[in-house]
This record gives structure tokens, sequence and C-alpha cells, in this order.
């Protein structure tokens, strides 16, 4: 159980640094579209350096710092479900559906972030080829991974009960 | 499930209680309840060869089929 000590230590960290983080982008949020020029704040979306002064730059912003909050939640998400594990509840209904719902929020994230991302790239005419992981991808891989470790999750509770009821 | 145990009936039958049975066949005192209330999902072939030998039955004598549960 030392491997599971050490993610939950390196979760647990990167949870408290993110915490005031939460904060600023709620006040950030609906202050961007007061702030005329934003071009003092460097901002990068994968890879992408992206002049916030005009309107669709500030609503792609917006999306990217939705996106990271949610990106909290699921650590928050992931932070308790190592909780369960270190208290060897594997097999707990909480991890099956916090799994799952990992997923759907990895999902979401990597919408959030690649979708925008791609418009402002069409809009601003930076379309290029890229030969490399993409986030994009590889956020919505990750999700569906999670969604199938649920499922792996609640065959293996249904075949513990039936081992356990087994005479 | 369709599958009851009728174990409780065999061992009125034979006079038993279920805790000599489970001390004799080597099956705790729980897992025998397990199988009298019908929570098992499933039993041994060496557990059943255990049961109708100490109780001297069918296996069709403990194991019923029913289409309406």
């Amino acid at each position: 159980m030392r491997k599971l000590n050490i993610l939950k230590t390196i979760v647990d960290f990167f949870w408290i640094m993110s915490l005031p983080i939460v904060p600023i982008i709620l006040f950030f949020i609906p202050a961007i579209f007061f702030i005329e020029d934003l071009d003092f704040i460097p901002i990068k979306v994968n890879g992408l350096e992206i002049m916030a002064s005009d309107n669709p730059s500030k609503i792609i912003t917006v999306f990217v710092l939705i996106s990271y909050l949610l990106l909290l939640y699921i650590v928050y998400l992931f932070k308790n479900i190592l909780r369960y594990f270190k208290s060897v509840k594997m097999f707990d209904d909480y991890v099956i559906v916090n799994l799952n719902k990992i997923g759907y929020l990895l999902i979401i994230c990597s919408f959030l972030n690649g979708v925008p991302s791609f418009i402002y790239k069409l809009i601003k005419h930076k379309l290029s080829i890229e030969i490399s992981i993409s986030p994009f991808i590889l956020l919505i891989s990750l999700g569906l991974f999670f969604m199938i470790l649920s499922e792996v999750f609640k065959i293996s509770k249904t075949m513990k009960e039936e081992n356990e009821l087994t005479v | 499930m369709s599958i009851i145990v009728n174990l409780d009936v065999m061992l009125a039958k034979r006079k038993m209680k279920s805790m000599a049975l489970a001390d004799k066949i080597g099956i705790t005192r729980a897992n025998l309840s397990i199988l009298k209330s019908g929570k098992a999902k499933a039993i041994r072939f060496s557990t059943l060869e255990a049961i109708c030998k100490e109780l001297d039955c069918q296996p069709s004598d403990i194991l019923e089929y029913s289409s309406n549960k």
C-alpha cells in the first residue's frame, strides 16, 4: 500500500495547493467581461496563446476556467476515492458511482477545453497540423478509461458478493 | 431466486438441529444460515454431497426449482 500512500499524498498536496485558486477563478470569471484589456496576462490554452482583448477570446478563457474548476472537482472526487481505497473499501458503491462521474466530467472537461480553442484557431486562421499527443484526445481517453474502470469495479463487486455467498 | 432451498424441511424430517449439521459437515453456522435463508448465490458440490450424506437424502430433496419467484 506504499504506492497508494504516495499517490494520496500527491493528490492531497495538489488539492490543497489548488484550493486558494478557486476563489480567484470565481472572481475572475465574471470580472473578465469588465476588464477592457487583458493582454497583460499571457493566457495559453492547449499551447495556443490567446490575446484576451476581444469577446471570443474572453469566452474561450471563461470556458477554460470553468473546465479548470471541473478538474478541481474531479481531483476532490479522486481524493475521496483514494480515502476509500486506503480504508480497504474498494468495492463500495461510492467508488463505483464516482469513478463513473469522474469519467463523464473528464469528457466534459476535454470538450470545454478543446472545442473553444479549435474554434479560436478557426477564427484566427491559426490552423496547423500538429503531430503530438493532443490533450483533448488524452482527456477523452482518460474519461472513457475511468468509466470502464467503474464498470470493472461493478462486475468485481458482484463477483465478490457471489464469492462471499457461496456455501 | 427461483431455486428454493428446503434444508429446514429436511432437517425437521431428520429431527436434526442446524447447528449439529453445520458441525458434522464442517461448515460454519453462519454459512448454513445463509443457505437456509435462501441468500446463498451458489453451493459447492462438496457441500451438497456432505449435506446429502449426513441427511441421507438426494439433492432434489434439498433444492427445488420454482418458476413463480
